[in-house]
């Protein structure tokens, strides 16, 4: 987060820390949410390009739901 | 050499202030004690126990490949970032039931529910969710039941599953209690709650139709209007007509929340439980985050002595003594059976690498137990007598406000008519006496943290944001508890006849959801008709059932480990096993046997029926006696049948110990076989080298 030989004078290096900290901040917040969730079945079809054809953002939203609820998840 | 330093650094710390908190009699303390004891002792366990356990106990292979890697379908089973499985899988545990326990638990005082929640979840709790999550991660993600079944066998494996659904029926009705007695006779209350619906439908359609998987947006969009809704009960609250369209008795309210539980369970997800459970995520990490910033900020002082005398078993909250109810009543927060379902769900499918293991099953687990211990600061920082006034049925304290005020006084914890009266005013509510569940008077202790943090004027608004925050964490237990409830109690209809075991078939569907409504319905609708509040009945039987999931968690573990490492290794369960098992046997005992009317189930119902049969109960009371009566019954005998479920599970893991230890055949270890990994930890960032 902090890098070591930034200095208080010299601000552009402390600025791109909060800028980093802060964007990694939001991607792990998408990340906890599911909001990146389809863009990383997308990245995972590309790469592994399956036969079937690639579902779209509606049609997977639908699906992840219907999986997510058909087990047991959440607590007290 | 220098993490040693900062682990000598921190126990010291830690140990100052834990017996800071332990000795400091004579004055009140600051609540900087308990997080600095607390989060010390979160440390040293993660850094220094869990790490031993991960390269001794469980060994964790990081060239090992993990289900998310060899089942990857880009969907579930997906290679994830370890903190984005952290946040995961500890959105995912924490709910109402570290708020709650902790609460009600401070008519002991606030050190035994304090020490337990530390030493519990280190050395207990959070063990049990890093070893299931592990075990489960080596056998492709399979489920708690599954695990059981596979390892200790046929009947284990059957008792795990009927225990886990036995637990989901009861933490319902409890918690829908709770949310009942919040909303009774609270017009505010009752319309935020109730704007939760249309909220949730909104951001439904928003997540599905008009921004597909847009969770962020539709999320934020659903946390402002609820911010909304808190600031528009307010209007309702002061205009007479609409004041009274939303001013409900108890019962009316249990049929509300049973109505909406069957809805929410028949209903597609998209509906109400999916945006719902987005929602609560997200208002789970803002507000945890928020809690502990305003309680840094605000540094309150702890009013409640640390013991009080209701260690010896008179308590007016629930009955029994410190041992063992402290340890049944916080159950969630120090240790929970409960966990092990997720730890063996959808977090292992994420785990990218074993090295992730501790941080997504200890460390959750960790930040768990300390919101619990903001909970206990909560309802500590009040004064003792308002506590007591705001936590105790109206059967205990008596019906009026004088009469309660006499009693609550008179045990030595001074509160006037006038300042409960203020209070209530303060945050907008009618009165706060005997309001029974928890969740007032943590709605009030939050209120005052966060008003004395950001701004006093707002006590009323910060009040009713506390309850909605609670209601959206226990809605969502009520939808997806009574789901998953269903679609167990489907699995084994199923057993019975065919189709009634297909999740998709709409008699099938329509039936199974029904019979679990009403199974968790009928504790709810007597939890309300209960003349003492009806939580001094239910926590109990919850806290027992739960513990009894965790004995069995961490048998399961036990069993396992038994087989798969050194003898001596297995104590990391065996310990905590044992003590979860010597405490949840007394409190069933006790609850099965005790003569006292107050404590013993059965002795309750004899007595009830004594004073029926002897004409000596008040006339609105003889209407629901039988009822209760027949209630009690049932609750010592559920009690009887958890006892029984626990034994079985922990005599087939002893034998199976036992054999294995004599060298004779038991049944395999069911670990997948070991493939390569080929992830480059540096993408995903985990912790492997």
């Amino acid at each position: 987060m902090c890098r070591r030989n930034s200095t208080l004078l010299r601000w552009a290096p402390v600025r791109t820390d909060v800028k980093q900290f802060l964007s990694a901040g939001l991607s792990l917040l998408r990340g906890v949410t599911g909001d990146d969730a389809y863009e990383k079945y997308v990245a995972h079809y590309e790469r592994t390009q399956p036969p079937h054809p690639m579902m779209g953002a509606a049609e997977f939203f639908q699906a992840q739901l219907e999986q997510k609820w058909n087990c047991v998840s959440g607590c007290c | 050499m220098n993490a040693r330093l900062v682990g000598i650094l921190l126990a010291l710390v830690g140990g100052f202030a834990l017996a800071g908190i332990a000795l400091q009699r004579a004055e009140p303390i600051n609540a900087l004690w308990l997080v600095t004891a607390s989060v010390c002792a979160y440390i040293l366990g993660y850094r220094f126990y869990a790490k031993w356990i991960e390269t001794k106990v469980f060994v964790a292979d990081t060239t090992r490949a993990t289900p998310a890697e060899r089942l990857n379908n880009g969907r579930d089973f997906l290679p994830t970032h370890r903190w984005v499985v952290f946040g995961h899988h500890f959105a995912a545990i924490a709910g109402a039931g570290p708020l709650v326990g902790p609460t009600l638990a401070m008519q002991f005082g606030y050190l035994p529910g304090t020490l337990w929640i530390i030493v519990g979840a280190v050395l207990g709790g959070c063990v049990q969710d890093m070893l299931i999550l592990f075990m489960s991660t080596r056998r492709d993600g399979r489920s708690l039941g599954k695990i059981a079944r596979d390892e200790l066998g046929p009947i284990g494996g059957t008792a795990a599953v009927i225990g886990t659904l036995m637990i989901i029926i009861i933490i319902i009705a409890v918690l829908g209690l709770v949310i009942v007695n919040a909303m009774k006779h609270s017009p505010w209350a009752t319309f935020t709650v109730f704007a939760t619906i249309p909220i949730a439908m909104i951001v439904g359609f928003y997540m599905r139709n008009w921004r597909p998987g847009r969770v962020m947006e539709g999320s934020l969009l659903g946390l402002a209007l609820l911010i909304l809704a808190v600031i528009g009960g307010g209007t309702i609250d002061h205009n007479e007509t609409l004041r009274n369209l939303f001013n409900w008795e108890g019962v009316p309210l249990a049929g509300f929340v049973i109505a909406y539980g069957w809805l929410a369970a028949i209903l597609p997800v998209w509906v109400l439980l999916a945006p719902r459970d987005y929602i609560s995520t997200f208002l789970k990490i803002a507000v945890v985050v928020l809690l502990a910033v305003a309680i840094l900020i605000m540094r309150p002082v702890i009013h409640m002595p640390a013991l009080t005398q209701f260690i010896d078993g008179t308590g007016p909250i629930f009955a029994g003594k410190i041992f063992p109810f402290v340890f049944i009543t916080i159950a969630c927060g120090a240790m929970s059976g409960f966990h092990a379902l997720v730890s063996s769900g959808t977090t292992p499918k994420m785990i990218a690498n074993e090295g992730d293991i501790r941080l997504a099953g200890y460390g959750s687990m960790a930040i768990e137990s300390f919101v619990a211990i903001m909970a206990v600061i909560a309802a500590t920082l009040l004064d003792p007598g308002v506590y007591f006034a705001i936590n105790s049925g109206a059967g205990v304290v008596g019906a009026t406000a004088e009469a309660a005020v006499q009693t609550i006084s008179g045990w030595g914890y001074p509160v006037t008519v006038e300042q409960m009266r203020q209070l209530a005013s303060d945050v907008g509510e009618s009165t706060l006496f005997a309001r029974t569940g928890g969740a007032p008077s943590l709605a009030v202790g939050m209120a005052s943290i966060f008003g004395s943090a950001f701004g006093k004027g707002l006590l009323s608004l910060w009040y009713h944001f506390a309850i909605m925050f609670e209601a959206i964490f226990i809605l969502t237990t009520v939808d997806a508890g009574t789901r998953v409830g269903r679609f167990m109690l489907q699995d084994a209809l199923g057993q019975i006849w065919a189709p009634l075991g297909r999740t998709s078939w709409y008699p099938s569907v329509l039936l199974a959801s029904t019979l679990i409504v009403l199974g968790w319905g009928y504790f709810l609708y007597i939890g309300v008709i209960d003349p003492n509040g009806g939580i001094n009945i239910l926590w109990p039987l919850f806290g027992i059932a739960n513990q009894m999931l965790a004995a069995m968690a961490l048998c399961v573990a036990t069993g396992i480990l038994v087989k798969t490492t050194r003898l001596r290794y297995a104590l990391v369960t065996a310990l905590p096993l044992a003590w979860i098992v010597v405490v949840t046997t007394t409190a069933a005992f006790q609850k099965i046997f005790s003569t006292d009317a107050k404590l013993g189930f059965f002795a309750a119902a004899n007595d009830m029926a004594a004073k029926l049969a002897a004409g000596t109960l008040a006339p609105e009371r003889v209407k629901v006696a039988p009822t209760l009566i027949f209630n009690q019954q049932l609750d010592g005998w559920l009690t009887v049948f958890f006892l029984l479920l626990l034994w079985i599970v922990l005599i087939e893991m002893v034998r199976m110990s036992l054999r294995h230890a004599r060298g004779l055949p038991v049944l395999p270890s069911s670990e997948t076989p070991y493939v390569q990994t080929k992830l480059d930890p540096a993408t995903l960032g985990s912790s492997a080298h």
